[in-house]
């Protein structure tokens, strides 16, 4: 059903991010110097090791879920709740240290706005299908 | 917990709820962008310099906007479908010259984190959307009503092909082309407007499928829009135009042949 179904594409999504992270083609994050000194996955998203280890348990923890409607909603109501909190965390620590391109969440987790605005919809997305109602069938 | 499915309509209510998203997100960007082009390096998500092409970048959103406001009451699944494919097209088109092109963006203005959010969520959505929409309602029926005829058909596949080289083509060598544009544009504007070559030449071609006009007529309707939206972009006085550059005509016959084949498809099918 499409509860689980959405929950295991969010955690495949995440699985994947976490594993082109891991991998050592330059291309596919490429490093920047300025700033922090971040890789930025596919070009957008600021990364280091820890971020894709957390991109992985996010995708593993989110495929894993996806074997039954009650963990899927577990899932989405976690990994939602903690989403939309890293994208508050992240907007506030950007708004005060006046919008820098990337920054340190906590002095360990590179982020940037495209990482805050992937955290915002897919937080929302989890948060949809921890409360989404079941439709009958036609 | 469980919905019934709502009498008359295939179109499930967190669609709508979807679709009430994209507008506000939309329109937020075409209303400034088409109609006050000139303040675009102000406010816009990324390097824009001229007015003319903030204005055909706005051109997709303005017209959308309009097009999604008559979607969002549509309850044939089938008409409503085929707009939200183009939307998750166009998304993962224009993300990815975004992942080209990060350092052409303002990360911070509203706009940008707008625009990321707005262009990430189709991507995980609308497949759970579709999803969704199978399990209340089950296979929309196609069969019924006008079918697009042999010739059409033959002609809307012919245009695609064209049309999805000629996107990639701008797609991958958008440096080289932009030199040779008509106006000063930057590569960035070049992936950008390859999207629209893509969603609005060829995707006709794959929104036909099994042949059912009611599927395919509310995309060339919003096909003869952006054709028509695109013109004045030409005609207002919006900086220099370079006629004698090897690109002169491209972007402008681009759009009238979008106007004009969707027009002319619809009159064809006008009984409908």
């Amino acid at each position: 059903m499409f509860v689980r179904y959405g929950v295991r594409l969010v955690g495949i999504t995440y699985l994947a991010l976490g594993i082109l992270g891991f991998l050592p083609i330059d291309g596919l994050h490429p490093f920047h110097r300025e700033g922090v000194g971040a890789d930025y996955l596919l070009g957008l998203v600021a990364i280091n090791w820890l971020h894709n280890l957390i991109h992985l348990a996010i995708g593993a923890s989110g495929v894993w879920a996806s074997s039954s409607l009650e963990r899927s909603r577990l899932w989405g109501w976690i990994t939602g709740v903690v989403l939309l909190l890293v994208f508050a965390a992240g907007m506030l620590q950007a708004a005060l240290a006046g919008y820098p391109a990337d920054q340190l969440l906590l002095g360990l987790v590179p982020l940037n706005s495209p990482g805050h605005m992937l955290h915002l919809a897919t937080g929302g997305l989890a948060l949809y299908l921890a409360r989404a109602r079941v439709p009958t069938a036609a | 917990m469980s919905v019934p499915k709502a009498a008359g309509s295939t179109v499930p209510r967190a669609v709508r709820i979807y679709i009430g998203l994209v507008i506000g997100a939309i329109a937020s960007f075409g209303v400034p962008l088409y109609l006050y082009p000139t303040g675009a390096p102000s406010y816009w998500a990324w390097t824009v310099a001229e007015p003319r092409t903030a204005m055909l970048v706005g051109s997709i959103y303005f017209v959308s906007t309009i097009f999604y406001l008559f979607l969002y009451r549509e309850r044939d699944w089938l008409r409503v479908e085929m707009s939200l494919r183009s939307l998750f097209v166009v998304a993962a088109w224009l993300l990815v010259a975004a992942m080209f092109h990060w350092e052409s963006f303002y990360p911070y203005r509203p706009l940008a984190l707008v625009w990321l959010a707005s262009y990430y969520l189709p991507l995980f959505f609308l497949p759970i959307l579709f999803r969704l929409q199978r399990e209340q309602f089950g296979a929309t029926e196609a069969a019924a009503g006008l079918r697009i005829g042999p010739a059409w058909r033959g002609l809307l596949r012919l245009r695609a092909a064209i049309f999805a080289l000629l996107a990639i083509a701008m797609f991958v060598r958008a440096p080289e082309l932009a030199p040779l544009w008509p106006w000063p544009i930057e590569p960035v504007n070049v992936r950008m407007l390859s999207g629209q070559v893509a969603l609005f030449g060829a995707f006709a071609g794959l929104a036909m499928k099994e042949g059912a006009w009611r599927r395919l007529q509310p995309f060339m309707i919003i096909t003869a829009m952006m054709g028509l939206a695109h013109l004045p972009a030409y005609v207002l006085p919006l900086g220099g135009y370079d006629r004698s550059s090897p690109l002169a005509l491209f972007p402008v016959l681009v759009p009238l042949e979008w106007l004009v084949t969707s027009v002319a498809l619809l009159a064809a099918h006008r009984s409908t």
